[in-house]
């Protein structure tokens, strides 16, 4: 039921890095989401497309890693390495 | 004669003449992804809720305030449990209640009648409490007057343990009425919680209700914090409740513990 409140706080994150790499946007967004973490992969799946639109995570691909532990990471994103 | 299509072992005639190496079938490939650069991060993203729980969690040990999260599934009695345990609290220690709903504040109104200080938080469409609110809210108490401060949490046993709110213990409550099987189907909020009461015992006799499993659950996912049954209707073990309760104030002011295992990263793969 949180999982669009924790996209929007993703999608925030995700900026931050873009701004600080320089970069326009992501193409891959990678998180790990432990399986005791509270947060559920499929309802996080599309929050994360409905709060990624008109952002420059646009169309980003989300990757899920998970395991057994209470952690939710941002782990990596992908930007294009030429600026378009 | 090649070795690009096998034809070196063939006899017909077609493959003695120069001829095309296409495949009949082309399998279709994505097109090549384009180049990208990998950015480790390794960031929390409960960071900006958990960022704002550390802030409250050290602005409450500078206050020499505890803080106590209180979660349940709706209905299981925190209300109710709190307007008959913290009065005998209050008295020697001045504790105020932030209660947080989607909407109303008959739980606030119901703990003042019970005597106690208390706020209502209306959450509207947001399922949980998070740190940010409890930080808004805190200011409306008199908090340099407190010893203690209750948060009696949204009724939901899925996204409150998900959110820290700089508390020093959280309490989870599960009623009789709910089954057995709940700390098995909400996981996070019992392996978390620093003591579990089960309430509502006086319907045990009247429900198909195994007191043995439902500990046996509650175990599996915490094997330390200690589990209380008790009824408000009968008084049966509020006492041991209290008990508990009382050892939770008499806790060391530097053993307060920072942090929490969720702002960890993972580790590198």
């Amino acid at each position: 039921m949180h999982e669009l409140s924790l996209a929007l706080d993703l999608v925030e994150q995700v900026i931050e890095v873009l701004r600080r790499e320089q970069a326009d946007r992501a193409v891959v967004v990678e998180v790990w989401i432990g399986d005791a973490c509270g947060v559920d992969s499929e309802a996080f799946a599309f929050a994360f497309t409905e709060a990624t639109a008109g952002t420059a995570l646009d169309g980003a691909q989300l990757r899920v890693l998970t395991g057994p532990d209470h952690r939710f990471v941002l782990t990596s994103i992908e930007v294009p390495s030429v600026p378009d | 004669m090649c070795t690009d299509c096998g034809c070196t072992t063939a006899t017909h005639p077609v493959f003695l003449k120069p001829h095309s190496h296409t495949p009949l079938l082309r399998l279709t490939l994505p097109p090549p992804a384009p180049e990208v650069r990998r950015i480790s991060v390794e960031a929390s993203i409960f960071e900006k809720n958990q960022r704002k729980a550390v802030q409250n969690r050290t602005w409450f040990a500078e206050q020499k305030l505890l803080v106590w999260n209180v979660m349940s599934s709706p209905g299981a009695g925190k209300t109710t449990l709190l307007c008959r345990v913290l009065p005998d609290l209050a008295n020697e220690h001045p504790l105020a209640v932030i209660v947080g709903d989607q909407e109303t504040s008959i739980d606030a109104e119901r703990l003042q009648k019970a005597g106690l200080q208390s706020i209502q938080i209306n959450t509207h469409a947001a399922c949980h409490l998070d740190a940010s609110r409890i930080a808004e809210a805190v200011h409306s108490l008199p908090i340099d007057q407190l010893d203690l401060l209750v948060i009696e949490n949204v009724g939901n046993l899925v996204c409150p343990a998900v959110f820290d709110l700089g508390e020093t213990k959280k309490i989870a409550l599960l009623s009789t009425a709910e089954g057995e099987e709940k700390p098995l189907k909400y996981p996070v909020l019992f392996h978390d919680a620093d003591l579990v009461v089960i309430t509502k015992s006086d319907l045990i006799p009247h429900l198909d209700y195994a007191v043995d499993v439902v500990i046996q659950n509650v175990r599996s996912q915490n094997p330390t914090a200690p589990i209380v049954f008790c009824s408000v209707r009968t008084g049966e073990g509020l006492e041991t409740l209290i008990e508990h309760l009382q050892s939770f104030l008499a806790i060391p002011e530097n053993s307060l513990v920072f942090g929490d295992p969720r702002t960890a990263a993972v580790p590198a793969r």
